[in-house]
């Protein structure tokens, strides 16, 4: 079997995420689908249901009554926040792990993801875009990979470290010449087995921009640029460090300068309390 | 105790239990102040070089910028007693993801700021450890005044 076989193996042991997690993700990507039916797939699910209320009640959100169905939750909230409090609680379950390959601390490569999901949501919304859930879910869940990845990477990062350092490979490329796959594309696979849409799937696939041909389009290019607002902050950043490409174009195809970029790290620095407390509810 | 500094904040101390740590610095400086005698330190973590980008930000949390986070920090190191003419300074970070040039590069305008701030008030920078595409950690001991610096490719702390 080889070692890519055996990647392979390994995803087949994650613990998948939840079928109505699929559904929301599949809705979300719906460019016609309402609010209203994302949130009408949620309290069928009755697991899903308790622990967004037991969320939606905590100090965090400081609800006068306590939502007790999940159209009280989403007249509370608004239907984005519940939608976007069950994609992160989702997440929670398969992210909070350390990844030790990576450098990782239990803890850490969920922090970088909620950040990045946050910041990714900030930047579509700034530009008015359409699929602003899509974006945000690919920037929470755009790391899977290197879950699986993690092993692989502790026991050959001397010779990663080496290409990055001396041949001025970026990481990925380290991680593709010494082990013949990447994180993004592992996290792509994961996401086609758990049924992602194509478009997640490829968002994903492409979140470091590793392939020129995706440096125009936008809802990929906004995940990535969360990613590098991300390890500029230095936000629970692991062994990869800032070592990673910066395309220019790809920040002109979003019309964002050099000021630009700087008040979305502002912006989000400002209400990084905000931040804080979100994680410790999740 | 160990008190974390996290990113647009900072710590100053003259309790001798106290060490000081600025985990995760990318970009922005890590920007450590130690008088030897009077034993109080102080670590600043900016990340940005210029208030006058987004003012609203700005006045929500001034640590954010250097040319507002430095003068704090040197401000609050004087009302514990720290003295700039015994003052020591160490600055990590100022990175940079791989190929982002001029005008993208926000680690080399911050190395950039600190310099001109730094120089705004007489002070030099004694030890700097910036740049690259690491990612480092400080940590300042205030009994001793003994600074360790890791880095993303070296996690072992090294005391510099």
């Amino acid at each position: 079997m080889t070692a890519i076989q055996e990647l392979i193996k390994e995803i087949k042991k994650l613990k998948p995420i939840p079928a109505v997690i699929n559904r929301i993700i599949e809705a979300v990507d719906q460019p016609g689908s309402s609010m209203d039916e994302i949130a009408a797939i949620i309290k069928y699910d009755p697991a899903v249901t308790a622990m967004l209320l037991k969320t939606c009640n905590s100090a965090f959100f400081g609800l006068k009554n306590p939502a007790e169905s999940v159209e009280e939750a989403a007249m509370f909230l608004g239907t984005d926040q519940i939608v976007e409090l069950v994609l992160l609680k989702s997440g929670a379950a398969i992210m909070t792990g350390k990844q030790e390959g990576y450098g990782l601390q239990e803890g850490a490569m969920w922090k970088y993801a909620v950040s990045s999901a946050l910041i990714a949501k900030q930047v579509a919304r700034q530009l008015s875009m359409e699929n602003i859930n899509t974006i945000f879910t690919a920037a929470l869940l755009k790391d899977l990979g290197k879950i699986i990845l993690d092993g692989v990477v502790a026991d050959k990062i001397q010779k990663i470290d080496q290409l990055v350092v001396e041949n001025n490979f970026s990481f990925q490329e380290a991680e593709k010449q010494v082990i013949g796959i990447d994180h993004a594309e592992l996290g792509a696979m994961i996401a086609k087995m758990w049924k992602f849409s194509p478009r997640m799937v490829k968002i994903i696939r492409n979140h470091h921009l590793q392939d020129e041909s995706m440096q125009a389009e936008k809802d990929i290019i906004v995940v990535y640029l969360a990613d590098c607002i991300c390890m500029m902050l230095g936000l629970a950043v692991g062994a990869d460090a800032l070592s990673y490409q910066f395309h220019t174009q790809a920040m002109d195809a979003l019309g964002l300068d050099a000021e630009g970029v700087s008040r979305i790290m502002a912006s989000f620095t400002a209400d990084m309390d905000d931040v804080e407390a979100l994680l410790e509810i999740l | 105790m160990e008190k974390n500094i996290r990113i647009a904040q900072m710590q100053v101390s003259k309790e001798k239990n106290d060490t000081l740590v600025a985990s995760g610095v990318g970009s922005g400086i890590g920007l450590a102040v130690y008088d030897p005698v009077s034993k109080v330190g102080g670590i600043l973590h900016f990340i940005l070089p210029d208030s006058t980008l987004e003012k609203g930000a700005a006045e929500k949390q001034p640590l954010m910028f250097a040319d507002t986070g430095i003068p704090e920090l040197l401000e609050a190191f004087s009302a514990l007693g720290g003295q700039k003419d015994r003052i020591k300074v160490l600055a990590i970070g100022g990175s940079e993801i791989m190929n982002q040039s001029e005008p993208h590069s926000i680690g080399k305008k911050n190395r950039t700021a600190l310099a001109k701030c730094l120089v705004a008030v007489d002070i030099d920078l004694d030890i700097e450890d910036m740049g690259g595409n690491v990612n480092r950690s400080l940590k300042l001991e205030i009994d001793t005044g003994d600074v360790f610096v890791k880095t993303s490719r070296n996690p072992q702390e090294v005391k510099i």
